[in-house]
């Protein structure tokens, strides 16, 4: 039996989780396209290459390692199932000045969003303009206010 | 620098503590260069250089080098990238993402990383196969619908998206005789990231005469969506819908 090849791993500003990624299998008979020099909207055609079935998995959580960036500390933990991610958040951690507090960055839901995409998609990695400027400035802010103004986690 | 980077690896070869090992010092690159180049940081030497309190000649070797990438990329894009353009002093933001990731890159190599790739919030940089008989497939974002694909295409070398996926600069397009269009998420694909990364930028502010800069130089192709949902590439550029 072949094993995996693939080990996916994430950081937020230089923080490494070692996370394990669903391998998928080479889409049979397609052939890429050139586009050419085109206008034209993309179509909704396609068929996906099917997965191998897989055993009843196992749910873990990988946290990462916590490393500083300009907001602060920050951890990734990334829930597992089996071998696909279900989910990614990133925790900030405490320091001398501010509490702890889950929230849920910009950057977590873009990973997840990422990983989700790769999955279902056969692809190994995702290209793409960020969803809207002004809405990651306003969510990361505010995920900063919350931390700011929330008290003492239970 | 805020920045979500994701690396996949292919582990043939290697123990998971080498590839920790690996993946340590690809971090570690990362680290460096925002240290180096982060805007965010008031004394990082390239918010020094752009408040004039230090000369280029004074920076560090790396900021030299970036700093000359900028300026064959200006050329090479006709202009259309020129991070000396903005108000604020010189800022290579639109090359440097690029140009780390594929910096963080060589540091798997060098650690016996048979095939890799790192992917820096959209640019992304790989090297050998996944898989025996495949290539990496990067799947490029649909800014008209959130959270979908639009197109896969096979990854070479190196792929970079800029845009903000919504209404930004107007560019004027003066073939369409209309109302100026606006370009929602350009890529671009070749054999350096960082370039990559450039030429993006450069085609997101340019739009179609970017594409035509793009599409004379060696081995770069690009594709880019205006606001009419209207998708155009160079000849080059290799994509299959996504399903």
């Amino acid at each position: 039996m072949r094993r995996a090849p693939i080990v996916l791993t994430a950081t937020v500003a230089g923080v490494a989780a070692v996370l394990s990624y669903q391998p998928h299998s080479k889409p049979a008979g397609r052939k890429v396209q050139p586009v050419g020099v085109v206008a034209a909207t993309p179509s909704t055609g396609g068929a996906h290459a099917r997965r191998a079935p897989r055993a009843v998995p196992r749910v873990t959580t990988v946290v990462g390692a916590d490393a500083p960036n300009q907001y602060g500390d920050v951890q990734v933990r990334v829930k597992m199932s089996g071998r696909r991610i279900v989910s990614v958040k990133a925790v900030a951690l405490p320091s001398a000045a501010s509490r702890s507090q889950e929230i849920s960055t910009v950057a977590a839901p873009r990973l997840r969003r990422q990983a989700l995409a790769a999955q279902s998609a056969n692809v190994d990695g995702v290209s793409g303009a960020s969803y809207t400027s002004a809405g990651y400035r306003e969510s990361l802010q505010s995920a900063l206010d919350q931390i700011a103004s929330a008290g003492p986690s239970a | 620098m805020g920045t979500v980077v994701s690396f996949a690896l292919r582990l043939d070869g290697l123990t998971e503590a080498a590839a920790r090992e690996a993946l340590d010092r690809a971090c570690t690159t990362l680290h460096r260069a925002d240290a180096l180049f982060s805007t965010y940081r008031p004394d990082s030497p390239m918010s020094r250089l752009r408040r004039d309190e230090i000369t280029v000649q004074d920076a560090p070797a790396d900021l030299q080098d970036v700093l000359e990438l900028c300026r064959t990329a200006r050329r090479a894009s006709g202009g259309w990238f020129d991070p000396w353009a903005l108000p604020g002093g010189v800022d290579p933001t639109g090359l440097v993402k690029g140009w780390a990731a594929a910096r963080a890159l060589e540091d798997l190599r060098a650690a016996g990383v048979p095939a890799a790739m790192v992917n820096a919030a959209g640019d992304a940089a790989v090297f050998g196969l996944p898989d025996s008989d495949r290539s990496w497939r990067v799947g490029i974002t649909d800014p008209l619908r959130p959270g979908a694909l639009a197109w896969t295409t096979d990854v070479g070398a190196a792929i970079a998206t800029s845009g903000t996926g919504e209404r930004g600069a107007h560019i004027l397009d003066p073939y369409a005789g209309g109302p100026s269009r606006a370009v929602l998420s350009a890529t671009v694909t070749g054999p350096e990231l960082a370039m990559a990364d450039a030429l993006a930028t450069a085609v997101a502010a340019g739009g179609h005469a970017a594409l035509e800069h793009v599409a004379r130089l060696d081995g770069y192709a690009a594709l880019c969506l205006d606001d009419r949902g209207a998708w155009t590439a160079t000849g080059g550029f290799a994509a299959q819908p996504a399903a």
